[in-house]
């Protein structure tokens, strides 16, 4: 049973390592841009970050719910780049975190915050939602509940 | 009618800038803020200064953190020149126990800060100044106005210390400063973690 | 022999100092909690005889959702505390008036007053038990029973589930927990 257990963890661990990588905000275009009609819900986010924390679940949810529609929740966290393998793995296998997870990979703060949005100040948690297709681009500097999460999206259908 | 629009847009305006804190070119207000080592500290205190680093602070955030060794290198570098670096950490110990008073101590003490290590219990100068994460930095001059906000903002922007070619924000403008010149970047985008307010159950 | 005596002290010392930092949660059995009244005397669970359990508040005086549960804190007490579950109130700047001059106890006793407390309000000691229930927000309730080693948890968290005091809510939380041990 302890061996199953054990066997069990192990795997976790692998899938997750396999599942937290660094990402560009270049890498993150590209992807948003090959997935012409899907509505990607990006959230910003990190392990220190309480309010981030609070909200993920609902994120969670949502990923889960909408697996079978064009939409997908990808998680991007503002975790230092060498904390990927200490905290944010860690972070991902403990709370069975099943959406796409990525540490943001940019050496100038202040150029990457910029990018996503002009007037994003940086505060986390911030989503922002994209669907190529429709040409829709929104970003919020705000947390998330599940039900607002819901509107969002259905203002964007 | 036009005059009560006008007066609406006013209100407005006063409220917004409450809510946001000071921006470059405003008189920082002083403050009276217990240090660690139990002695009050005010903007005053520092007779001789030239102008001054606040950088609201604390015990917790990693990002904080990362930035320690910078803040005190801040210090060792511009207090003799007439800029000396203040910390002030307004965490509330029931959102962060961690940035208690007595644990603010033990990290000074730890860490041998040389710059003041001041605690804003109520948010009150933290709100003032608009500071809103950690670290959080306001460079003050003093001028015939008073102490006017030269630079917010970050410390540099490469948070990791990789980056032998990062851009020093608080450093440069400092040096500008001291030259008699005004900054070329006057604010930018603070990175951190939200400060710890005192926290009202809600019933989200 | 001094090994034996070294071992035995340093395990004493691990203990206390382990004790001193413990956070307690649902299901642990916390030994007592005694602080100063708005009175003016301590109060100390273990000496109220006649209570079978507590319904602590942690709250402040001027927290605006503190202040929109005070009626709903005051209910609980005229509800319960003849059937043995008193409302205690805790404050937890309460001891430091020079740093939190709107929440300490000067204003505390005010409040008291002012509003006719059915129930003590005590002042934490340099946040003892704010830390030990891990309280971050305020106002956060803990439902205590009584057992013979100290006060079973029972509950810690919200007093209700809706703080606009106009409507009614979902689930008294508070309540339940009570309701189970009558």
């Amino acid at each position: 049973m302890k061996y199953l257990f054990t066997l069990s963890l192990f795997f976790t661990f692998i899938v997750a390592n396999a599942q937290v990588k660094l990402l560009t905000l270049n890498d993150l275009d590209k992807r948003l841009a090959k997935g012409k009609d899907t509505t990607y819900i990006i959230n910003f986010w990190a392990t220190w970050c309480g309010p981030c924390i609070e909200e993920l679940p609902h994120f969670e949810k949502i990923n889960k719910e909408a697996a079978k529609q064009p939409i997908k929740v990808i998680l991007v966290s503002l975790d230092f780049k060498s904390k990927l393998k200490t905290a944010v793995i860690p972070f991902v296998v403990k709370n069975k975190i099943n959406s796409e997870v990525y540490v943001i990979n940019e050496p100038d703060q202040q150029l990457f915050i910029e990018k996503v949005d002009k007037n994003w100040s940086g505060a986390i948690p911030a989503t922002l939602f994209v669907n190529t297709n429709k040409k829709v681009r929104q970003f919020y500097e705000k947390e998330f509940s599940y039900n607002e999460l819901i509107e969002t999206l259905e203002k964007l259908k | 009618m036009r005059s009560v629009l006008f007066a609406c847009f006013i209100m407005l305006g006063i409220m917004a800038k409450a809510q946001n804190g000071y921006q470059v070119g405003d008189v920082a207000a002083d403050f009276n803020l217990k240090n660690v080592d139990g002695k009050n500290v005010s903007l005053a205190s520092y007779e001789k200064a030239k102008g001054y680093i606040v950088v609201f602070t604390c015990n917790t955030c990693p990002v904080a953190k990362i930035y320690q060794d910078r803040v005190e290198a801040l210090n060792k570098t511009y207090a003799v020149k007439g800029y000396p670096v203040i910390a002030i950490n307004t965490n509330d110990p029931l959102a962060s126990p961690g940035d208690s008073f007595v644990k603010m101590q033990e990290r000074a003490k730890e860490k041998n800060f040389s710059y003041a290590y001041l605690e804003d219990p109520n948010h009150v100068y933290t709100k003032k100044y608009g500071a809103m994460k950690t670290p959080h930095v306001f460079v003050l001059q003093k001028t015939a106005k008073g102490n006017e906000v030269a630079y917010i903002g970050a410390i540099d922007n490469d948070q990791e210390d990789t980056n032998a070619s990062k851009i020093t924000f608080v450093q440069n403008a400092i040096n500008s400063l001291l030259k008699g010149e005004k900054p070329a970047v006057t604010s930018t985008k603070a990175v951190g973690c939200s400060i710890k307010w005192k926290k009202e159950a809600t019933s989200k | 022999m001094r090994k034996i005596i070294y071992s035995i002290g340093l395990l004493i010392f691990l203990s206390i100092t382990a004790n001193a930092q413990k956070v307690y949660k649902v299901g642990d059995v916390l030994p007592n909690i005694a602080l100063l009244s708005t009175s003016g005397s301590v109060y100390s669970l273990k000496d109220q005889k006649a209570a079978k359990g507590f319904i602590v508040v942690f709250m402040t005086p001027t927290c605006d959702h503190c202040i929109a549960y005070e009626p709903r804190v005051m209910a609980l007490d005229k509800k319960y505390k003849a059937k043995g579950f008193p409302v205690v109130a805790i404050g937890p700047y309460g001891d430091d008036p020079i740093k939190y001059p709107l929440d300490a106890m000067p204003e505390m006793k005010k409040l008291a007053q002012k509003k006719g407390f059915t129930f003590p309000y005590l002042s934490d000691d340099g946040f003892k038990y704010t830390w030990m229930m891990n309280i971050t927000i305020t106002p956060t309730a803990v439902v205590l029973q009584k057992k013979p080693n100290g006060f079973l948890i029972k509950y810690i968290g919200r007093i209700d589930d809706e703080q606009d005091a106009r409507k009614v809510p979902k689930n008294k939380f508070v309540e339940q927990q009570v309701n189970k041990m009558l």
